[in-house]
């Protein structure tokens, strides 16, 4: 019981430090439309997972799968932005090939399909070492990506018109922003579910932006890790689905966030 | 040849039917301090970001010192500052201001882009020319428009451009700081011999520093001294909403078209 407690604590803090970081910016680089088609995604690639790891036998675990046809489906809303379509719009089109390669995986899968339930509603009241493990090995890739890349990200999301007369390459950082945006959506929908990969990859990030543009990355890991931690308890005390407490915390952290600004404002005037 | 040539110039949006540059030839030399002026819809922005290189698929030949801006790209990088419109840049970004005129000179540095000491006391320096060196930590869209334009403008300096090719400088902004910031770039004209070209709906800010005008309207209608060129004649065929009356010369804000 102890052991599965740990887990579920380790599994709330482990998404919500990758929320905490990689929210902000999907919000300020206006990839949230991207980060939700992306979750449509993480269902056909873990249809496509299931096809392949439960019909033709391959030992690939179905996380890596996954994640490789989120990245591919990056690239092409990437290439897509590149030849001029806006991000809504690539965005749109990524959701339809989701949506198409769902159906089609979820045909060629027949009764194993139904395991891809637990893509929806999210694995993390069972959650196992193993995919602590994986949380670790993704959490650990994004911090790498922001380190690397963070000055570049923010400079492409706040002029990329600007960066790229400046001779930055636009066009791989955008690659970069997505990869990290498909690294935490393969995380969060896995451990979560899609219901609220949704909620979470917008909440800390627009609340933080909102509150404290200046310590934006501190207030949105500290919104997460409430979000995360706090959620998980109540779903646990109330015996409910993980989903529930993270969806109810969050939307009290949007309410809370929205007083605290409109309170802001009303001192500044 | 030590400017900006651009020879039968000619774009045409993909998909549109009609130019938004036309046949369009000038030749500005060095030192020059030259503004771009027309009608909403003449052009003036794409000539801008054809000069810069955002634009690639047009007809003609243009130059910038000699090179071209699409297929020398990182010499076109290194010698022109670009300043674009404030409306173009986010504000949802939460960037710094010391991080945006940084944004300049790591852009001259390959990844991973390293700060030494050297870079922060330009940066320093460029800051406290433009006086914005008080405001470093602030964010950047939470400044006024003139603070943000003086910001952008850090960051085309910082890394000591030929030629800076500003995009609607004066948009959004009271005359009293239009003013200030067409000083302030005859300033940095004067003083740091940087070449200037500017698009603009106005040339009342900078008519004290007798720039060279173009008078654009997908075509040029007139280039030279403003004095030579603000001239009721020519300003009537660029301008399709112009409007004479007892003396005064009214000029509409309609979207250009082709008057002929």
């Amino acid at each position: 019981m102890l052991a599965i407690l740990i887990n579920l604590f380790l599994a709330a803090l482990l998404s919500s430090l990758m929320v905490g970081i990689s929210s902000p910016m999907i919000t300020f680089s206006k990839n949230l439309m991207a980060g939700f088609s992306f979750i449509h995604g993480v269902l056909a690639g873990g249809l496509l997972a299931t096809y392949f790891y439960y019909v033709l036998g391959v030992p690939t675990p179905p996380e890596v799968i996954t994640l490789v046809y989120v990245i591919i489906l990056a690239f092409i809303v990437s290439e897509l932005i590149e030849h001029g379509y806006s991000t809504d719009a690539a965005s749109a089109i990524s959701t339809s090939i989701s949506a198409m390669f769902s159906v089609f995986f979820a045909y060629l899968s027949g009764p194993y399909a139904s395991r891809a339930w637990s893509i929806i509603v999210g694995t993390s009241v069972i959650i196992t070492p193993r995919e602590i493990v994986l949380l670790v090995v993704f959490l650990v890739l994004l911090v790498m990506i922001h380190a690397m890349f963070r000055r570049e990200i923010m400079y492409i999301s706040f002029d990329p018109e600007g960066a790229y007369t400046l001779g930055y390459n636009v066009r791989f950082y955008r690659y970069v922003i997505y990869i990290s945006i498909a690294l935490v959506v393969v995380a969060l929908t896995y451990t979560l579910g899609i219901i609220i990969a949704h909620i979470l990859i917008a909440t800390p990030g627009a609340v933080a932006l909102s509150i404290s543009k200046k310590n934006y990355l501190q207030t949105s890991i500290i919104i997460s890790s409430i979000i995360g931690v706090v959620g998980y308890s109540v779903a646990y005390i109330l015996s409910m689905p993980p989903s529930v407490g993270v969806g109810i915390i969050a939307s009290t952290v949007l309410i809370v966030g929205e007083a605290i600004k409109k309170r802001r404002l009303i001192k500044i005037s | 040849m030590n400017g900006i040539t651009v020879k039968n110039l000619t774009y045409y949006y993909p998909g549109e039917c009609a130019p938004a540059l036309e046949d369009i030839s000038f030749e500005l030399r060095s030192p020059f301090y030259t503004i771009i002026m027309g009608p909403n819809g003449a052009g003036k922005t794409t000539l801008i970001k054809i000069l810069v290189g955002l634009l690639k698929n047009y007809s003609g030949t243009v130059k910038v010192y000699d090179y071209d801006p699409v297929k020398d790209r990182a010499e076109i990088s290194r010698i022109v500052g670009y300043v674009p419109q404030i409306i173009n840049v986010s504000d949802l970004a939460p960037i710094k201001v010391r991080e945006v005129v940084e944004m300049g000179l790591m852009s001259l540095q390959r990844s991973p882009r390293i700060m030494t000491s050297k870079d922060k006391k330009r940066i320093d320096e460029i800051m406290r020319v433009l006086k914005i060196k008080e405001y470093e930590n602030e964010v950047f869209a939470e400044l006024s428009g003139g603070l943000r334009q003086r910001v952008l403008l850090a960051r085309a300096l910082v890394k000591s451009p030929r030629v800076l090719l500003l995009d609607e400088p004066f948009s959004m902004l009271d005359f009293n700081i239009k003013c200030e910031i067409a000083g302030l770039l005859y300033e940095i004209h004067k003083d740091l011999g940087i070449d200037i070209l500017m698009v603009a709906h106005e040339v009342s800010p900078c008519v004290s520093y007798e720039p060279e005008v173009i008078v654009l309207n997908k075509r040029i209608y007139g280039i030279g001294r403003a004095s030579n060129v603000l001239k009721p004649e020519i300003l009537a065929k660029a301008y399709p909403g112009i409007t004479h009356m007892d003396g005064l010369m009214i000029i509409g804000e309609d979207h250009a078209s082709h008057p002929h």
